[in-house]
């Protein structure tokens, strides 16, 4: 579905190009400034277009008008306005998505929320602390520095945490440590028409509750389809006492795949644990100046305490060395650790840097760890068939892997096997008992991959749930359903 | 002040002192480089390392000024630092690029940002850092006089805020625009 938005190979409903002029009444764009103020509304055609994209391929579909508001209650009154007068809403955080959350296709006004940035009620006691959107993940773990406590959830990009609450994101740590879901404790949400919500109830953050159904699991992930998410109370962990990681090489694929869940069933509490098939290895390698053996890869890494570490350490060797695996040296000091997830993170630009000139594509799906060695392997061979460039690189501890496919969007016949075959990926992963999105959403191009995983009942529930709390369709219309 | 000391102390250092000063006395490099010489005098360290641009101030001052009273050698800027038997080696981030000296000890290094990555503090070592020695010394038993700084901040301002670009019709305009901002 995305790569034909990608390629113009049709005009979809509700399409908007980037040159589109803004479509508000004059009177309704002062009466968004009488809320925050002129400065900070804006129509301008470069402001609408910042914030008509993110980092997906989905073409830029800016919003008619940009607000910044500076508190809740100005969100509040905001949305009151547009709910009133029937415009669309788009909240908007970092803009660092990867599924085309952000984009307005059907127009609107775009709620820029990186102004209200404060972190409050940080206890640690409880290991709790409270975000608004401005605040980013980075930003966060900053302000920890001399706690003792972190926010372990990683994605690639320096996202808000409200963002990532949004769209219910996970990273590098989520083997050990959780996606969003689980570190979300409660959600101050504005509500489409204005109301103000608070999901576990003003000022609570119990570690646990059975209080009612679970209005904070339902908001995160609703990817702004259900309302703002103004403010976060989010779970802390404990840094590590001590930390360790290494690289190492497999024979196969399957190798790879084989030692990761064994490392698992062996109940080792790795912290992370990725995947890059011989592709990606030679290209982070010589994208990063480090020179890694081009087979498939695993990093590690182990966090616990000095006497657990070493623990630890025994038990992962002795199953890399089962594998057929190689090449396990720690690195113990922070630079050194530093250098190897730089180049792990780095992926993304690595795989681009293989063919200049060309455009990626993430795919995310996830499957139980069980059949994950059989899906990888099917892909690598499909992807072979198929004759695309397509380095793997995976949470493989979750069960979760993206290909990034590289391709020349001006080669329709190339996207068309693009497009054929993420199709079959998502559906493989669905076979398999998986999802045909791990981490990255829904957004605009899983929509229809969604009616497959979840069946008509869990669609039908799902419009039931947005009806009622967004009857208009006015939060974020055409994302997710 | 002793959180931050606090702080330090669960990064790894074994004591910490605290040299403190009055209600209301504003503190220069003189008098910040003077309370260290004291302290430099009890202690006796064969090497003093500072930062090399305080983040309030941003004066740059205090491990020169130190090095000066102690009259020890002086590696500032430091974004390496190799001990070697009785010296230090010591490579310094200058405009011309790096410049690598070997200073005999007993010395003072101001470190660079490219020194090293700094490390975070674990809740154990929080937990430890709690039992460690603090000491609390008045600032006058270290040398610092109480009289008047002998800096007076006069003005502290914002620069202008930006104001909104503005777009005109046409060249004449434009020239008109520029003559009455006083541009040509």
């Amino acid at each position: 579905m995305a790569l034909w938005r990608v390629l113009a190979l049709g005009t979809a409903l509700g399409r908007r190009s980037c040159c589109s002029k803004p479509s508000l009444p004059p009177d309704f764009v002062e009466a968004l400034s009488a809320v925050v103020g002129a400065p900070n509304v804006s129509t301008a055609t470069a402001v609408r277009e910042q914030h008509g994209h993110d980092e997906s391929m989905h073409p830029c579909a800016p919003p008619d008008a940009v607000v910044w508001p500076q508190s809740v209650g100005q969100v509040q009154e905001l949305a009151a306005l547009c709910y009133r007068r029937r415009v669309p809403m788009v909240p908007f955080g970092t803009g660092t998505g990867l599924e085309g959350g952000v984009n307005a296709v059907q127009g609107g006004v775009c709620f820029d929320l990186s102004r209200m940035d404060s972190i409050a009620e940080l206890s640690l006691e409880d290991f709790s602390v409270t975000v608004e959107p401005g605040v980013t993940r980075k930003a966060l773990n900053s302000h920890l520095r001399g706690t003792g406590l972190w926010f372990p959830v990683d994605p690639g990009a320096d996202a808000s945490l409200c963002g990532m609450a949004a769209t219910g994101a996970s990273g590098t740590n989520a083997v050990r440590y959780g996606t969003m879901r689980p570190n979300v404790l409660n959600l101050r949400v504005v509500l489409p028409d204005g109301r103000l919500l608070h999901t576990a109830g003003p000022g609570r953050q119990a570690r646990k509750r059975a209080a009612g159904y679970d209005l904070t699991s339902l908001f995160v992930g609703s990817e702004g389809t259900l309302g703002f998410l103004t403010q976060a109370t989010l779970r802390l962990h404990p840094l590590p006492e001590a930390t360790a990681a290494t690289i190492a090489s497999f024979p196969g694929v399957g190798a790879a795949v084989a030692c990761t869940v064994q490392v698992l069933q062996a109940a080792v509490p790795v912290a992370r644990i990725e995947f890059l098939d011989e592709v990606m290895a030679d290209a982070c390698g010589r994208y990063s100046g480090m020179g890694l053996p081009v087979a498939a890869t695993l990093l590690l890494e182990l966090h616990g305490s000095r006497n657990s570490l070493a623990e630890q350490q025994r038990q992962t060797e002795e199953i890399v060395r089962l594998n057929g695996g190689s090449g396990l040296a720690w690195a113990e000091e922070p630079e050194e650790r530093g250098r190897l997830w730089a180049m792990r993170h780095n992926a993304w630009y690595a795989a681009l840097a293989l063919r200049p000139g060309c455009q990626g594509y993430s795919t995310d799906v996830c499957v139980p760890i069980s059949r994950l060695p059989d899906v990888v392997v099917e892909t690598k061979q499909d992807l072979q068939d198929s004759g695309l460039t397509g380095p793997m690189v995976g949470h493989v501890g979750d069960g979760n892997f993206h290909c990034i496919l590289i391709f020349n969007t001006q080669d329709p016949e190339e996207a068309q096997r693009i497009h054929a075959f993420t199709q079959r990926l998502g559906r493989r992963a669905l076979a398999a008992g998986g999802t045909c999105t791990g981490e990255h959403g829904v957004g605009l191009g899983k929509r229809a991959l969604l009616l497959e995983e979840l069946g008509q009942e869990g669609l039908d529930t799902l419009r039931s749930i947005k009806a009622a709390l967004d009857p208009h369709n006015l939060m974020n219309p055409g994302k997710v359903l | 002040p002793q959180e931050t000391l606090r702080t330090a102390l669960a990064v790894g250092a074994d004591r910490a002192v605290l040299a403190e000063v009055g209600e209301g006395v504003a503190l220069g490099p003189l008098e910040v480089a003077t309370a260290l010489a004291g302290l430099v005098g009890k202690i006796q360290p064969q090497l003093v390392l500072l930062g090399k641009q305080a983040i309030d101030d941003d004066c740059n001052q205090t491990g020169q000024l130190l090095a000066a009273m102690l009259d020890w050698p002086q590696g500032t800027f430091a974004s390496r630092v190799q001990l070697e038997g009785g010296s230090v080696r010591v490579e310094r981030e200058v405009d011309a690029g790096l410049e690598t000296l070997r200073l005999r000890l007993p010395a003072v290094l101001t470190a660079d940002l490219r020194l090293n990555e700094p490390r975070y503090a674990t809740l154990p070592n929080i937990m430890k850092a709690k039992k460690k020695p603090l000491e609390v010394i008045p600032a006058a038993d270290l040398g610092v006089p109480a009289g008047p700084p002998r800096l007076r901040v006069l003005q502290v301002q914002e620069p202008p805020a930006r104001a909104g670009g503005e777009k005109v019709e046409n060249v004449p305009a434009l020239v008109e625009k520029l003559r009455s901002c006083g541009r040509i």
